[in-house]
């Protein structure tokens, strides 16, 4: 239970401060709509291209493949914006049997994904509170 | 030459002589704003569309994994709780991506943030109002979820008791 909860905070922080820096930036809501759709879009693919296996490699099984980046796959594989509060649930949970992507990204320090949680979360929050202290009303 | 003449009416203005509640109740004030205005409240039904959509997609998941283990009995292969705030996660992060500008852009684009900063009230305030207003309301969204999720799984286990032990 409590692995719930704490799960359930890290994602809800997360996803909460997300948007709403970036629409702190602009007074149009369909740009700042489509600015965090079209980042998560372009940050999932991009994750999946750089950590996706070599051609042809990929009959040796799932986990078995190699990526088309080799080592440095485990390092791409934090650029997908959506996998931040994913990769921190599976350390929360414990859960090492996930997905090939999550496995991958296991490989790293713990504290590489940590990191990455509260650059993203702490720093997009500072940004959001920046923005409006200076903001002239 | 004629005269213009003015006349007063007396619309009943009156000094406010209630108690003066001061910044915290400003802040709450902020925040139950930016709660109501997450979920449409006190708007048409076109503004209680998203919302609605929102809760539907943080229930669904749990509602049908709940479902499938009851029918199926199987817990071994079936997402459970880690694999649910995976699923979820996707669902919700395009959900807020759309909810979330409704908050801040248009007290910006409107002026209405202007009048907020009249009050005894902080710029640091408004941020932090509207930032746990939507926070509260995505927290409940995932909690709900997995409360869902649970009732499921321990309702469907061969002993609930245990369930209840080995995933608490």
């Amino acid at each position: 239970m409590p692995r719930i909860l704490a799960a359930g905070f890290v994602l809800a922080a997360f996803i909460t401060t997300l948007p709403l820096a970036v629409a702190a930036f602009t007074d149009r809501r369909a740009l700042a709509a489509a600015f965090v759709i079209g980042l998560f879009i372009i940050s999932s693919a991009a994750g999946g291209i750089l950590t996706g296996c070599h051609e042809g490699r990929e009959h040796q099984g799932d986990s078995e493949c190699e990526a088309i980046t080799g080592d440095a796959a485990k390092w791409l594989g934090v650029v997908d914006v959506s996998r931040v509060p994913t990769n921190i649930n599976n350390m929360i949970f414990d859960d090492e049997d996930g997905d090939r992507r999550s496995r991958i990204v296991s490989e790293l320090p713990r504290v590489v994904p940590i990191g990455l949680y509260l650059v993203m979360t702490g720093g997009l929050g500072a940004a959001l509170w920046l923005r409006y202290r200076r903001l002239t009303v | 030459m004629t005269q213009r003449t003015g006349e007063l009416f007396d619309l009943g203005y009156q000094h406010y002589d209630g108690p003066r509640e001061g910044r915290m109740r400003a802040r709450k004030a902020v925040f139950f704003d930016g709660f109501r205005t997450t979920l449409g409240l006190g708007r048409g039904a076109g503004a209680k569309v998203l919302p609605m959509l929102l809760f539907g997609a943080a229930m669904a998941p749990a509602i049908i994994i709940a479902l499938i283990v009851s029918l199926t009995n199987d817990l071994i292969d079936l997402p459970g709780h880690p694999e649910y705030y995976q699923v979820v996660s996707i669902v919700l992060l395009i959900f807020t991506a759309i909810i979330a500008p409704e908050l801040l852009c248009a007290d910006r684009r409107n002026g209405v943030i202007s009048l907020y900063l009249v009050r005894p009230l902080s710029i640091t305030d408004y941020v932090a109002a509207r930032w746990l207003a939507f926070f509260a309301i995505t927290l409940l969204l995932v909690y709900s979820g997995q409360i869902v999720l649970l009732a499921g799984l321990i309702l469907s286990a061969s002993d609930p008791v245990d369930y209840i032990r080995d995933n608490w």
